[in-house]
């Protein structure tokens, strides 16, 4: 009963329903809520079925090469050291080493290369004899150079060795997407990816919004007063925020999925597959943030958890831009997978991905403990949060013990 | 189970300042009342016995359980708060089902107790409304159905009848005179009426400390013969007030009457009947609070 009290207290707030209102936005807004112009076809011989990046040494060494000798000579180096872009300009000692690398790589003189400049750069070839492993070699050196997280370090490296599809490869995609993920996973999938960006921010403001209710309405003394256990009270609020969230994206992903029904009738569709990709990857990045939302705002009584949250948030985004196509780090807040196709790579990073998730889900189980027992701390007024952070954030309607006194 | 609140040398710091001190109390079924200027530790005290603060020392019993029960103790009182509000967007009858529901009531008993107890306040009528909706007096009495809703053997109301108009003051305070006839009633204020109409037994505190626990006629007592009028011009006031505690006046033409308070007999002034008003002063003068009394002058 006390979980259908909150989650109508959830539902019926401003806040939720702009939060709504917003994850509907984002979704059309990215294309995610009709699939029905991208159904995935079985791919006929002599077409073109797009690019992918594969290690191919013969690719990524002139392409890696060229991209060199354009910042070389500009003097400006794009990285992401922590995930986020970042203009690198060398200093003299620096640039000069730079010129070393492209020694080694041409087999001309360092001196003679820094003495080049303007167009003459690109007339340099990498040697005829440069071997795969030097490559990298000196490509390691170059990343170190700028201060990692350049074009060339390992992890982006790998992006110059974009090559056509084969038939034979597009071929076996498709057939593991039909066996697999039985069309419907791949396009539930794509669905998370996007959601997922969303769903890791977007809840934290509910979960804030519905802690800060009784502070607000200054009615914390009457709810401390009640008989109800402290765990009981955090857990409904929680589980109604939880509810309260992914509802609404469950029948946008549902409304999302059947628009592409209609192109395999008579084929074996997973018809759950928006259920479980929901539940199974979208939920646990909605229970983190709202549990973050409520430990934060039961132990300081501010909404410093939407900036926590917002901060995490940012930069697990930004970081998840170099494997946008597939990437399941153990501490990712939202997964990516940002293509309809890749089955193999989902099915390669299952396992991290269900790692990730699982111990997403078990610290916002721990969090939602550590709430209650600040708040049954609170309640019995050994814990009364810092006033001056409170003062920077709320309108102080409730009396603190003090005043009251 | 037993049917009194017992406090013994209870103490309570906020930091280095001592909101409580040595307090020891003893209080039974019926309307107690627990009389203090603003600051003076009421609302601690109140705080303490639901719970909501922890003491420092000393030991408290709410009907036989120990206070460190706090689940316990929570399930026989009820508390009004000072300034009692609830979500302004619920409905009356709603906010009264949260509540039930915080309270652990069940469902069937729920209902027939919200039922009861807002024919019993009068808000039978206002259970659709907005509490936002409510007028002042009207919250108060939702305040007071909230707090009976697990039928408490203890109930607390902390400053109740603050800003409310006299009529509703008045319906107030036979509201809660109505509710003690079974259960214990500490009623906390500063406001001497309501003590004098609605309480049998109270107790002073100031600063922290009882200053007197016992019978309203006993407080009485104490200022016996202390209390006494007199008409002076209105140039020697400014000489009286310095002199002497004056607890009420009023002009006349040139001249003022006034009440005031005196441990020594005044024979050109004319003793009279103290009130609780009267005497409640006349302790707080004994504890150092003369200029007050004055108007501020000092």
């Amino acid at each position: 009963m006390l979980f259908i009290k909150e989650l109508k207290k959830t539902v019926c707030s401003l806040v939720f329903l702009v939060l709504v209102l917003a994850i509907f936005v984002f979704a059309n807004s990215q294309d995610v809520l009709d699939f029905s112009q991208e159904p995935i076809t079985c791919p006929e011989p002599g077409g073109a079925y797009g690019t992918h990046t594969k290690e191919v040494p013969e690719v990524i060494m002139p392409a890696a090469f060229e991209r060199l000798l354009v910042e070389y000579r500009v003097n400006g180096y794009s990285a992401y050291p922590i995930g986020f872009y970042k203009k690198v300009r060398l200093s003299e000692g620096k640039k000069e080493e730079m010129a070393s690398v492209l020694a080694a790589l041409t087999g001309i003189e360092a001196s003679v290369i820094r003495e080049m400049s303007g167009d003459a750069l690109y007339g340099l070839t990498l040697r005829e004899d440069i071997t795969y492993e030097e490559f990298l070699e000196q490509a390691e050196i170059a990343d170190q150079l700028i201060g990692g997280g350049s074009s060339y370090c390992r992890t982006y490296l790998k992006n110059f060795g974009r090559v056509p599809v084969t038939y034979e490869e597009a071929a076996a995609q498709y057939e593991l997407c039909k066996s697999k993920d039985r069309f419907t996973g791949a396009y539930a999938r794509y669905f998370c990816d996007y959601m997922g960006i969303m769903l890791s921010v977007l809840p934290v403001f509910s979960a804030v919004s519905l802690c800060l209710k009784d502070t607000r309405a200054g009615i914390s003394s009457l709810v401390y007063s009640r008989r109800v256990s402290s765990l009981k009270l955090i857990l409904a609020r929680y589980l109604a925020v939880c509810l309260a969230v992914v509802l609404p994206v469950l029948v946008l992903a549902y409304v999302s999925n059947m628009s592409i029904w209609r192109y395999y009738e008579g084929m074996a569709l997973d018809y759950l597959a928006p259920l479980k990709y929901t539940l199974g990857w979208l939920l646990p990045s909605v229970m983190i943030s709202v549990a973050v939302g409520m430990f934060f705002t039961v132990l300081t009584g501010t909404p410093i958890a939407i900036a926590i949250q917002g901060l995490w948030w940012f930069i697990d985004v930004n970081t998840g831009i170099a494997g946008i196509d597939g990437a399941y780090g153990l501490f990712r807040l939202s997964p990516r997978h940002n293509t309809l196709r890749n089955t193999q790579g989902f099915l390669d990073g299952l396992r991290n991905l269900a790692s990730n998730r699982l111990l997403m889900a078990g610290s916002a189980m721990l969090l939602v403990l550590a709430a209650a027992a600040v708040y049954e701390q609170k309640r019995r007024g050994n814990l009364g949060g810092s006033k001056r952070t409170k003062r920077l954030f709320t309108a102080g309607t409730d009396c603190d013990s003090e005043s009251a006194a | 189970m037993e049917d009194t609140i017992e406090i013994r040398g209870l103490n309570k710091f906020y930091g280095r300042k001592q909101a409580l001190s040595d307090v020891t109390l003893t209080i039974e079924q019926g309307m107690f009342g627990l009389l203090g200027r603003n600051g003076a530790g009421k609302t601690t005290l109140m705080k303490t016995l639901v719970t909501l603060l922890q003491k420092k020392s000393g030991s408290i019993t709410v009907c036989g359980i120990p206070i460190e029960r706090a689940k316990e103790v929570r399930r026989i009182v009820g508390y009004l708060p000072q300034d009692f509000s609830m979500y302004p967007s619920m409905r009356v009858a709603e906010a009264m089902d949260y509540l039930g529901v915080l309270s652990g009531i069940g469902t069937r008993e729920r209902r027939e107790r919200i039922g009861v107890l807002l024919d019993r306040v009068n808000l039978t009528k206002h259970k659709d409304k907005k509490v936002k909706a409510l007028s002042g007096g009207m919250k108060r009495r939702l305040g007071i159905a909230q707090a009976l809703l697990n039928d408490p053997k203890v109930l607390i109301v902390d400053e109740p009848t603050a800003g409310l108009d006299p009529e509703e003051r008045i319906r107030f305070r036979n509201l809660l005179c109505d509710v003690a006839e079974e259960r214990i009633v500490i009623l906390s204020t500063h406001i001497v009426g309501d003590i004098e109409a609605a309480c049998e037994k109270l107790a002073i505190l100031n600063e922290g400390s009882i200053l007197y626990c016992g019978t309203v006629s006993g407080l009485l007592d104490t200022a016996a013969g202390k209390v006494f009028t007199r008409a002076v011009d209105r140039c020697e006031l400014p000489a009286f007030k310095k002199k002497y505690n004056i607890t009420g006046m009023h002009t006349q033409g040139d001249k003022t009457h006034i009440r005031f308070l005196s441990d020594e007999y005044i024979p050109e002034a004319v003793s009279c009947e103290p009130n609780i008003e009267d005497a409640y002063m006349l302790y707080l003068w004994h504890n150092g609070v003369k200029a007050d009394l004055a108007g501020g002058d000092r």
